[in-house]
């Protein structure tokens, strides 16, 4: 442990490294409230925690953990839920949140190039400063980072219009695990190892993103939102549904359901008496809004839904980054993401409701318009952690979610860090498995950069993490209830 | 049992409603200067689930290490704006600092505060005569208001009694009462400290003397109007004096600014004007945690000749200069280091004075301004308002 301090300090100082036990604990876990006891199957805490400012450090860093054969696991602001910033095997955490500068703003290019550390809004807002916007962010923005958000998720608030993540990012700074400083951008990707896309949703097991290059564009005119109540979920399906049949596809579309609604509303936060709600946004020239506005009109006549005033339209566009309000209820919130077919949202809602009356949970359902064709669902139960016995025996009742999803040609979605890892072959055939098990070890072949992640987990004891081990622990767990 | 203060503050739910997203992390004066989890609301949170759960053993206890990280907090506030799950957060860090007095590890400039208060009713160990220090210099109208009746009092502070940098604020506090012929009087050497130090560092069992006794004085003099220029004493004697006391002060407590801004509104005031671009410094104590943000910028927007611009990020949203939460006793580099950020703040607009409305901004930004030899000059909206006011009535 002396040694790794010193060797480290002759990197970062003594600023920006940390062996200490308070600050290793906080670097052991990200958002989810996993119980004590999964933690053990992993070793979670990490040996060090530094806080690179230079790409530089990072290298020599790489170069340190090749020869000393320690993991390193880049880290953002870990505000994902499946354990991809937590160390599974120990190893060095790499805090980016210190990289944060905007680089360069290209009026020419249109583009922004930054380090990856920087969070989506304080971005957002320096654009906005200059008359610039961005075209798709995440609803965790207020902390999520860049090089945070192309590890993982990539579909947001604006990917109705603009797409995917990929299609904004035009180029990335990595450094290699095995020690190089690399530009990959889709220019290079014919001539050298890396793909660009092969980052997206790599969850750090590639090599560490310290710069992007983003695709800006020019404040909208106008960014119009709209608030619409639905006295049944039939109805507001049916709305999104025809809204996008438009010529112009909205901005944003965010739903819920009456549950959800009334579980915040019990909270004294703001949320209309209905039993589904829909928020509707639209953005570009004031002449293409107004077209869409009137789109919109027919839809909720012909749909019989209630718009609400401007102002309270507002207040919801402005939540939009507070899914999660409803925690305080719980006082734990447990939560079930997926990516699912648009076209079958109310089966899987009407089938999530039966199955929350089946288990007795108390949930909510919230979620977002990703692409025409698909919607990211978030059914969100309370949960109470200080419980401890009833808090295991509620853990599968995730997996039922997901399950749930998968038969209705869902996908978990996010990503798989640890928690979701089981579902890989779910997602990927076997060939697309073993060409990205191939890739992995042929860019990071000690594994080194995020060991133990993404490809296959394995817990302490050598035991792989898998789906069949997870769906036993879940049903023991299940059985659990009988004692509770 | 662990933690008891928790319970007793009825916050021990608050550590497992974080849902540790972190969006506080961006707004948190302390952790952009430290930039550990532990220096932000969020790592601390964690820290207290560990302690308090049950379950596996904690590896960190409420040792002076975790002590030193829990007052390294301004209590500005502004996490409690941005927080997903509108956690109660100075409420749990009272909680827990609360802790760490029964614990007997307070930091030691906070006991020095507690026996000086005990001892000298000011936390500066200053003999209780010298709280009439400030009005050295204007003693024949003072001396006659001490203790005297009257409808108004101005509650001056200890800051401003004994520190002469800050005399400038009760000096033209004075002045502005004399211009606008209002009767009021002082409480002079009877004018203990308000207790808010200890208050926001957990508390202590001195305070409840402290508010009875200012309490019963202020009461003694018939007064309707209590004044403060300190928004440190007046977010204590709004908030936190009638709980300890138990029932109604039977007066009312306004801010300077409330007060400037009521002179104006009756047109009691004459200017003859200011020359000067001023912008504003939102005090944490009175606009994030008491809502006091329109009336200073009414009386700025009054003075004649006086240019007034907004900081880029204002109200609630206003970036706290570190002099706040008692992290200029206890950890004064720090302190300053985040008053060197809110210059560089200011000086993205064009102003050559910065006012704010309380004498910790005053102190702390103007250590900054010296420190920098900065062209920008750190004045109270008091003193702005007094040097813009005719002499003649």
């Amino acid at each position: 442990m002396e040694s790794l301090r010193k060797d480290l300090s002759s990197i970062f100082g003594d600023e920006r490294l940390t062996d200490d036990v308070y600050e290793r604990i906080l670097y052991s876990h990200d958002l989810a409230p996993v119980p004590p006891e999964a933690l053990m199957l992993f070793k979670t805490l990490p040996e060090a925690i530094v806080r690179p400012k230079e790409t530089t450090e990072i290298l020599e860093l790489v170069e340190y953990s090749r020869k000393k054969k320690i993991p390193l696991i880049p880290r953002g602001a870990a505000t994902w839920a499946y354990g991809g910033a937590t160390p599974v095997k120990g190893g060095i955490v790499l805090d980016l949140t210190g990289m944060n500068k905007i680089i360069a703003i290209d009026k020419e290019r249109m583009t922004v190039t930054v380090e990856a550390g920087i969070s989506w809004k304080r971005l957002l807002e320096e654009l906005e400063k200059e008359g610039f916007t961005l075209s798709v962010y995440p609803t965790s923005a207020p902390s999520a980072t860049v090089g945070g958000w192309i590890c993982t998720g990539g579909l947001g608030v604006g990917s109705l219009k603009y797409g995917h993540l990929k299609e904004h990012v035009k180029e990335l700074e990595v450094v290699t695990p095995t020690g190089e400083i690399t530009s990959v951008s889709r220019q290079t990707s014919q001539e050298t190892d890396y793909k660009l896309d092969w980052f997206f949703g790599s969850e750090g097991t590639l090599g560490v993103i310290t710069k992007a290059t983003l695709r800006i564009r020019t404040k909208p005119e106008e960014v119009s939102p709209h608030a619409v109540c639905f006295d049944e979920a039939k109805q507001m399906h049916n709305a999104i549904l025809r809204t996008l049949k438009a010529p112009v596809k909205p901005y944003f579309i965010q739903f819920a359901d009456g549950d959800y609604l009334d579980i915040k509303r019990s909270l004294n936060f703001f949320a209309p008496e209905a039993d589904a709600n829909a928020i509707f946004v639209f953005e570009g020239t004031k002449k293409s809004v107004e077209r869409e506005k009137e789109h919109l009109h027919k839809v909720i006549k012909e749909t019989d839904g209630t718009e609400l005033d401007p102002e309270k339209a507002n207040k919801e566009w402005e939540e939009r980054f507070y899914p999660m309000r409803i925690k305080r209820a719980g006082p734990t919130l447990l939560a079930g993401d997926a990516l699912v077919p648009l076209t079958k949202l109310y089966g899987i809602f009407n089938e999530l409701w039966q199955l929350k009356e089946k288990l007795g949970l108390i949930m909510g359902i919230e979620g977002s318009v990703v692409s025409e064709d698909s919607a990211i669902i978030r059914p969100m139960f309370l949960a109470d952690e200080r419980k401890r016995l009833k808090f295991l025996t509620m853990m599968p009742a995730i997996m039922e979610i997901t399950e749930l999803a998968l038969k209705e040609g869902g996908k978990p979605y996010g990503g798989f860090g640890i928690w979701n890892s089981f579902y890989l072959h779910k997602v990927y055939n076997n060939s697309e498995i073993i060409e990205m098990r191939q890739r992995k070890k042929k860019l990071d072949p000690n594994n080194k950069m995020n060991p133990g992640k993404l490809y296959g987990v394995k817990t302490r004891f050598g035991l792989p993490f898998t789906w069949t081990l997870y769906r036993f622990l879940m049903l023991l767990l299940r059985t659990l209830k009988v004692f509770n | 049992m662990k933690l008891q203060e928790l319970k007793k503050h009825g916050v021990e739910k608050e550590i497992y409603v974080c849902d540790q997203c972190g969006f506080c992390h961006e707004v948190c004066p302390i952790y952009n200067e430290i930039g550990w989890e532990s220096a932000s609301p969020r790592g601390k949170i964690y820290w207290l689930k560990q302690l308090y759960r049950d379950g596996p053993a904690p590896m960190i206890e409420i040792d002076s290490n975790f002590a030193d990280r829990l007052f390294q907090c301004t209590l500005c506030g502004h996490c409690m704006e941005v927080c997903q799950t509108t956690i109660d957060i100075l409420e749990l860090w009272k909680a827990v600092r609360a802790e760490i007095h029964r614990l007997g590890r307070w930091p030691a400039v906070l006991r020095d505060f507690e026996s000086s208060l005990k001892n000298r009713k000011n936390v500066y160990n200053r003999p209780t005569e010298e709280m009439n220090l400030w009005a050295m210099d204007i003693e024949e109208t003072i001396i006659p208001r001490l203790g005297k009746k009257a409808k108004v009092a101005y509650f001056v502070g200890c800051c401003s009694s004994l520190m002469g940098r800050l005399a400038g604020i009760p000096l033209s506090t004075v002045k502005i009462m004399n211009q606008a012929r209002i009767d009021f009087t002082v409480l002079g050497p009877e004018e203990w400290c308000c207790g808010n130090p200890l208050l926001l560092s957990g508390s202590s069992p001195m305070v409840e003397e402290v508010v009875r006794h200012n309490v019963m004085k202020v009461r003694e003099l018939g007064v309707e109007t209590l004044i403060a220029t300190c928004a440190g004493c007046y977010r204590s004697w709004k908030q936190e004096y009638p709980k300890l006391f138990g029932e109604d002060l039977g007066f009312e407590v306004i801010h300077a600014c409330e007060f400037l801004a009521k002179l104006i509104d009756e047109d009691k005031l004459k200017f003859h004007g200011f020359d000067g671009v001023v912008t504003y410094h939102d005090p944490c104590e009175i606009g994030r945690h008491c809502n006091i943000y329109e009336e200073p910028r009414k009386v700025l927007e009054n003075i004649p000749r006086m240019k007034f611009i907004e900081l880029p990020k204002t109200k609630k949203d206003c970036r706290c200069c570190g002099g706040g939460g008692i992290l200029k006793a206890t950890h004064p580099e720090l302190a300053l280091r985040i008053a060197h950020k809110k210059i560089d703040e200011i000086r993205e607009v064009d102003a050559n004075i910065i006012a704010s409305a309380c004498p910790a901004c005053k102190l702390n930004i103007g250590d900054a301004i010296k420190e920098r030899e900065a062209n920008l000059e750190m004045l109270d909206i008091t003193e702005i308002v007094a040097s813009a006011l005719s002499d003649t009535l």
